[in-house]
């Protein structure tokens, strides 16, 4: 059965406002561990002592990006042309601090007419998106959720 | 920052290369033991190969 509705119609007392929850000293902790986990691979793992989590996230962020980088696949930037590259760039944002190094390791600029330098920018994307999900996960364990 | 060497890999090595970090990454951040981290770890490089395969194969006969 529905519940009666309340304060319904012009005449009826307004409710107060909900109350905007304060977040948590917890919660923000994790926000915080969320983003430096997003910012450099690993550390939201490290300073929550998982060493081998982080270790691992460190690495294969940083081996995804490395070789990406190496067989000149494409580095998006915030000029994209169209919704891919804009995407592209969310993408290989996701790896924090990695997109710079991608970045700065591509001096002679992305070639994709071979398909290794298709490859490199599927590695690239990867490595931000896995990136991404150690942040969420990061996160999670910091809330205390089973990780 | 001086220019790194390119790297040329062929298709089956750079398949392998995303498919074994991918696969260690999600052992270590989705199992907590060891041996189900291996367990985990070896399981998802198995199907990473088997659907990579196999789906290269499917394109074959539109290939050429």
């Amino acid at each position: 059965m529905d519940e009666p509705l309340q304060n319904a119609g012009p005449g009826a007392e307004s409710s107060p406002p909900p109350k905007v929850q304060d977040i948590s000293p917890r919660e923000s902790r994790a926000l915080a561990l969320g983003v430096a986990a997003w910012l450099l691979p690993g550390l939201g793992h490290a300073l929550q002592m998982m060493w081998g989590r982080a270790i691992v996230v460190f690495l294969s962020v940083g081996l995804l990006v490395a070789a990406g980088a190496s067989m000149k696949g494409n580095v998006f930037t915030r000029q994209g042309a169209d919704a891919f590259d804009k995407l592209g760039f969310i993408a290989d944002l996701g790896a924090g601090g990695f997109y710079f190094v991608a970045r700065a390791m591509e001096t002679a600029g992305a070639d994709v007419s071979h398909a290794d330098g298709d490859y490199g920018t599927r590695l690239l994307a990867t490595a931000g998106v896995l990136n991404l999900l150690a942040a969420l996960h990061a996160y999670e364990a910091a809330r205390g959720h089973k990780a | 920052m001086t220019p790194v060497p390119a790297l040329d890999l062929t298709h089956f090595q750079a398949f392998l290369l995303f498919a074994v970090v991918i696969s260690v990454a999600f052992g270590f951040l989705g199992r907590r033991r060891p041996k189900d981290r291996f367990k985990y770890i070896l399981w998802s490089l198995f199907l990473f190969l088997l659907v990579g395969i196999g789906i290269g194969w499917a394109m074959f006969p539109f290939s050429r």
